[in-house]
Protein backbone atom coordinates (compact mmCIF):
# COMPACT_ATOMS: atom_id res chain seq x y z
CA UNK A 1 0.00 0.00 0.00
CA UNK A 2 1.70 3.80 -1.05
CA UNK A 3 2.46 6.39 1.97
CA UNK A 4 1.41 9.53 1.10
CA UNK A 5 3.70 12.55 2.24
CA UNK A 6 2.93 14.90 -0.37
CA UNK A 7 1.89 18.51 1.37
CA UNK A 8 -2.20 18.35 0.75
CA UNK A 9 -2.33 14.25 0.85
CA UNK A 10 -5.56 13.25 2.49
CA UNK A 11 -7.01 10.55 3.87
CA UNK A 12 -11.08 10.00 4.14
CA UNK A 13 -12.04 6.88 5.88
CA UNK A 14 -14.79 5.95 8.50
CA UNK A 15 -12.11 4.75 10.51
CA UNK A 16 -8.25 5.94 10.77
CA UNK A 17 -5.86 4.88 13.44
CA UNK A 18 -2.68 7.73 14.32
CA UNK A 19 0.39 8.31 16.06
CA UNK A 20 1.66 11.22 16.78
CA UNK A 21 4.79 12.52 19.27
CA UNK A 22 2.84 15.78 19.53
CA UNK A 23 -1.34 15.47 19.63
CA UNK A 24 -3.26 18.78 19.68
CA UNK A 25 -5.75 19.96 22.26
CA UNK A 26 -9.28 19.37 20.76
CA UNK A 27 -11.25 21.67 18.74
CA UNK A 28 -14.87 21.07 18.47
CA UNK A 29 -16.33 22.45 14.94
CA UNK A 30 -19.53 24.17 14.67
CA UNK A 31 -22.82 22.07 13.76
CA UNK A 32 -25.86 20.71 14.99
CA UNK A 33 -26.43 17.23 16.60
CA UNK A 34 -24.78 14.53 14.71
CA UNK A 35 -23.08 16.18 12.08
CA UNK A 36 -20.99 17.87 15.33
CA UNK A 37 -17.45 16.86 14.47
CA UNK A 38 -13.92 17.84 16.58
CA UNK A 39 -10.37 18.18 14.88
CA UNK A 40 -6.99 17.78 16.26
CA UNK A 41 -3.51 18.35 14.91
CA UNK A 42 -0.77 15.61 14.87
CA UNK A 43 2.72 16.56 14.79
CA UNK A 44 6.04 14.84 14.76
CA UNK A 45 6.44 11.12 13.40
CA UNK A 46 2.92 11.24 12.32
CA UNK A 47 1.63 8.00 11.20
CA UNK A 48 -2.01 7.72 10.31
CA UNK A 49 -3.25 4.47 8.79
CA UNK A 50 -7.07 3.79 7.25
CA UNK A 51 -8.25 1.06 9.48
CA UNK A 52 -11.23 -1.46 7.84
CA UNK A 53 -11.87 -4.02 9.57
CA UNK A 54 -10.05 -7.93 8.47
CA UNK A 55 -11.26 -11.45 8.26
CA UNK A 56 -9.97 -14.22 7.23
CA UNK A 57 -10.70 -15.67 3.64
CA UNK A 58 -12.34 -18.79 4.90
CA UNK A 59 -14.15 -17.17 7.44
CA UNK A 60 -15.25 -14.52 4.91
CA UNK A 61 -16.80 -17.49 2.81
CA UNK A 62 -18.31 -18.93 5.45
CA UNK A 63 -20.31 -15.84 7.20
CA UNK A 64 -21.71 -14.87 3.98
CA UNK A 65 -24.51 -17.63 4.78
CA UNK A 66 -25.21 -16.13 7.55
CA UNK A 67 -24.95 -12.30 6.19
CA UNK A 68 -28.16 -13.48 4.40
CA UNK A 69 -29.92 -15.09 7.04
CA UNK A 70 -28.97 -13.96 10.35
CA UNK A 71 -31.88 -15.70 12.13
CA UNK A 72 -30.34 -19.38 11.06
CA UNK B 1 9.28 70.53 71.10
CA UNK B 2 7.02 67.85 72.07
CA UNK B 3 8.93 64.42 72.47
CA UNK B 4 6.07 62.03 70.47
CA UNK B 5 7.47 58.98 72.80
CA UNK B 6 6.30 60.67 75.23
CA UNK B 7 2.82 60.28 74.26
CA UNK B 8 2.84 56.89 72.66
CA UNK B 9 1.48 53.46 74.71
CA UNK B 10 4.47 52.02 76.00
CA UNK B 11 2.70 48.55 74.98
CA UNK B 12 2.98 49.82 71.24
CA UNK B 13 4.64 46.61 69.99
CA UNK B 14 2.31 44.31 71.77
CA UNK B 15 -0.21 46.20 69.98
CA UNK B 16 1.08 46.02 66.52
CA UNK B 17 1.90 41.97 67.78
CA UNK B 18 -2.15 41.98 67.66
CA UNK B 19 -2.41 43.31 64.41
CA UNK B 20 -0.55 40.46 62.89
CA UNK B 21 2.12 43.26 61.68
CA UNK B 22 4.83 42.77 64.60
CA UNK B 23 7.66 43.19 65.30
CA UNK B 24 8.40 45.18 62.28
CA UNK B 25 11.58 47.09 61.57
CA UNK B 26 10.39 50.28 59.61
CA UNK B 27 13.01 50.91 56.72
CA UNK B 28 11.55 53.69 55.40
CA UNK B 29 9.22 56.67 56.80
CA UNK B 30 7.51 57.72 53.01
CA UNK B 31 5.78 61.13 53.63
CA UNK B 32 6.41 61.26 56.87
CA UNK B 33 8.73 64.16 58.34
CA UNK B 34 12.61 63.36 57.92
CA UNK B 35 13.28 64.39 61.36
CA UNK B 36 10.11 62.27 62.99
CA UNK B 37 11.85 59.54 61.36
CA UNK B 38 15.17 60.40 62.31
CA UNK B 39 13.35 59.92 66.27
CA UNK B 40 13.75 56.17 65.60
CA UNK B 41 11.78 53.05 64.63
CA UNK B 42 10.17 52.40 68.35
CA UNK B 43 8.66 55.83 67.60
CA UNK B 44 7.12 55.08 64.15
CA UNK B 45 5.70 51.48 65.92
CA UNK B 46 4.25 53.29 68.74
CA UNK B 47 2.93 55.90 66.45
CA UNK B 48 1.55 52.82 63.88
CA UNK B 49 0.03 50.78 66.67
CA UNK B 50 -1.65 53.69 68.34
CA UNK B 51 -3.17 54.79 65.17
CA UNK B 52 -3.83 50.79 64.26
CA UNK B 53 -5.72 50.24 67.58
CA UNK B 54 -7.78 53.19 67.03
CA UNK B 55 -8.53 51.96 63.73
CA UNK B 56 -7.24 54.79 61.74
CA UNK B 57 -4.88 53.04 59.98
CA UNK B 58 -4.48 50.08 57.22
CA UNK B 59 -1.90 47.98 56.46
CA UNK B 60 -1.69 46.55 52.93
CA UNK B 61 0.99 44.58 50.74
CA UNK B 62 4.16 46.55 49.48
CA UNK B 63 6.05 45.95 46.60
CA UNK B 64 8.82 44.27 48.12
CA UNK B 65 7.69 40.88 49.52
CA UNK B 66 8.82 40.91 52.67
CA UNK B 67 7.30 44.44 53.84
CA UNK B 68 3.81 45.99 54.60
CA UNK B 69 3.22 49.67 54.08
CA UNK B 70 1.16 50.85 57.49
CA UNK B 71 -0.89 54.16 56.33
CA UNK B 72 -3.41 56.36 58.30
CA UNK B 73 -4.82 59.42 57.13
CA UNK B 74 -5.90 61.51 59.74
CA UNK B 75 -2.79 63.38 61.52
CA UNK B 76 -5.01 65.24 63.67
CA UNK B 77 -4.98 61.89 65.97
CA UNK B 78 -1.38 62.67 65.96
CA UNK B 79 -1.28 65.50 68.39
CA UNK B 80 2.13 65.57 69.32
CA UNK B 81 2.71 65.61 65.95
CA UNK B 82 0.62 68.99 65.10
CA UNK B 83 2.01 70.07 67.82
CA UNK B 84 5.50 69.82 66.64
CA UNK B 85 4.64 71.15 63.07
CA UNK B 86 5.35 67.74 62.01
CA UNK B 87 2.13 66.95 60.36
CA UNK B 88 1.04 69.58 58.23
CA UNK B 89 1.02 66.63 55.49
CA UNK B 90 -2.59 64.92 54.63
CA UNK B 91 -1.15 61.25 55.83
CA UNK B 92 1.41 59.23 56.95
CA UNK B 93 2.88 56.32 55.69
CA UNK B 94 5.27 54.01 56.88
CA UNK B 95 7.21 50.73 55.09
CA UNK B 96 7.83 48.75 57.56
CA UNK B 97 9.98 45.14 57.27
CA UNK B 98 8.32 42.03 58.24
CA UNK B 99 10.03 40.01 60.77
CA UNK B 100 11.37 36.37 59.33
CA UNK B 101 8.64 35.05 61.24
CA UNK B 102 6.02 36.95 59.43
CA UNK B 103 7.42 36.74 56.23
CA UNK B 104 7.22 32.78 56.26
CA UNK B 105 3.60 33.19 57.81
CA UNK B 106 2.82 35.95 54.59
CA UNK B 107 4.67 33.07 52.18
CA UNK B 108 2.99 30.61 53.51
CA UNK B 109 -1.04 31.92 52.71
CA UNK B 110 0.68 32.68 48.89
CA UNK B 111 1.53 29.28 48.26
CA UNK B 112 -1.59 27.91 50.11
CA UNK B 113 -3.48 30.01 47.56
CA UNK B 114 -1.02 28.86 44.93
CA UNK B 115 -1.16 25.74 45.26
CA UNK B 116 -5.18 25.55 45.86
CA UNK B 117 -5.65 27.72 42.46
CA UNK B 118 -2.79 24.75 40.83
CA UNK B 119 -4.88 21.93 42.31
CA UNK B 120 -8.33 23.17 41.05
CA UNK B 121 -6.94 24.02 37.21
CA UNK B 122 -5.33 20.65 37.33
CA UNK B 123 -9.15 18.66 38.43
CA UNK B 124 -10.05 20.78 34.95
CA UNK B 125 -7.73 19.29 32.73
CA UNK B 126 -7.61 15.94 34.38
CA UNK B 127 -12.04 15.97 33.83
CA UNK B 128 -11.23 17.41 30.11
CA UNK B 129 -8.65 15.21 29.03
CA UNK B 130 -9.92 11.55 27.06
CA UNK B 131 -8.51 8.58 29.54
CA UNK B 132 -5.23 8.11 28.32
CA UNK B 133 -4.33 3.85 28.07
CA UNK B 134 -0.81 2.95 28.13
CA UNK B 135 0.27 0.22 25.50
CA UNK B 136 3.73 -1.77 26.63
CA UNK B 137 4.81 -2.89 23.26
CA UNK B 138 6.64 -6.25 22.51
CA UNK B 139 9.41 -6.42 20.45
CA UNK B 140 9.24 -9.64 19.08
CA UNK B 141 10.76 -11.05 15.43
CA UNK B 142 8.67 -10.13 12.50
CA UNK B 143 8.14 -14.11 11.92
CA UNK B 144 6.64 -14.03 15.05
CA UNK B 145 4.41 -11.38 14.78
CA UNK B 146 3.13 -12.89 11.51
CA UNK B 147 2.61 -15.96 12.96
CA UNK B 148 0.89 -14.59 15.77
CA UNK B 149 -1.29 -12.24 13.58
CA UNK B 150 -2.13 -15.49 11.39
CA UNK B 151 -3.33 -17.27 14.76
CA UNK B 152 -5.34 -14.34 15.34
CA UNK B 153 -7.53 -14.13 12.49
CA UNK B 154 -7.70 -17.98 12.50
CA UNK B 155 -10.32 -17.34 15.22
CA UNK B 156 -12.75 -16.02 12.71
CA UNK B 157 -13.39 -12.81 14.09
CA UNK B 158 -13.17 -9.57 12.12
CA UNK B 159 -10.03 -7.21 13.28
CA UNK B 160 -8.65 -3.88 12.84
CA UNK B 161 -5.24 -2.67 13.28
CA UNK B 162 -6.41 -1.29 16.70
CA UNK B 163 -7.67 -4.75 18.15
CA UNK B 164 -4.93 -6.45 16.72
CA UNK B 165 -2.87 -3.81 18.95
CA UNK B 166 -4.54 -4.28 21.87
CA UNK B 167 -4.83 -7.91 21.82
CA UNK B 168 -1.06 -8.69 20.57
CA UNK B 169 0.77 -5.50 22.17
CA UNK B 170 2.41 -4.95 18.50
CA UNK B 171 3.79 -1.65 16.96
CA UNK B 172 1.45 -0.35 14.44
CA UNK B 173 3.62 -0.20 11.06
CA UNK B 174 4.88 -3.71 11.77
CA UNK B 175 0.73 -4.95 12.20
CA UNK B 176 -0.03 -2.78 9.00
CA UNK B 177 2.88 -4.08 6.95
CA UNK B 178 1.98 -7.82 7.90
CA UNK B 179 -1.49 -7.50 7.69
CA UNK B 180 -0.69 -5.80 4.07
CA UNK B 181 1.54 -8.96 2.96
CA UNK B 182 -1.30 -11.58 4.43
CA UNK B 183 -3.92 -9.60 2.01
CA UNK B 184 -1.54 -10.30 -0.65
CA UNK B 185 -1.22 -13.59 0.28
CA UNK B 186 -4.23 -14.33 -0.09
CA UNK B 187 -5.07 -15.01 3.55
CA UNK B 188 -7.26 -12.48 4.73
CA UNK B 189 -9.24 -9.58 3.03
CA UNK B 190 -11.44 -6.38 3.97
CA UNK B 191 -14.52 -7.38 5.69
CA UNK B 192 -17.72 -6.24 4.22
CA UNK B 193 -19.38 -6.54 7.09
CA UNK B 194 -20.26 -3.62 9.42
CA UNK B 195 -17.40 -3.90 12.18
CA UNK B 196 -18.62 -4.82 15.75
CA UNK B 197 -17.67 -2.19 18.10
CA UNK B 198 -17.05 -2.36 21.80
Amino acid sequence: MPDHTQQGDALRAQKVIAQARQIGPRRLLPGSGRHRTQQVTLADSVYCVIAIPLRAIQFKRSSSFTDKHPNR
Amino acid sequence: MVNPTDVVPHDAESVLDTKGVAPVTFIDAGRVQEAYFAAGTAVLSRLAAKCLEAGRASVRPSTWDDCIVIQWDEPETMEPMRASGLADTSGFSVIAQLSENSRLRHENALLQRGLSEIEQRLARIEAALPEVKVVVLREISRAEAKREIKELFAQGEALDYEDIIDKLSLDLELVVDICNELIEEGEIAPDARPHATG
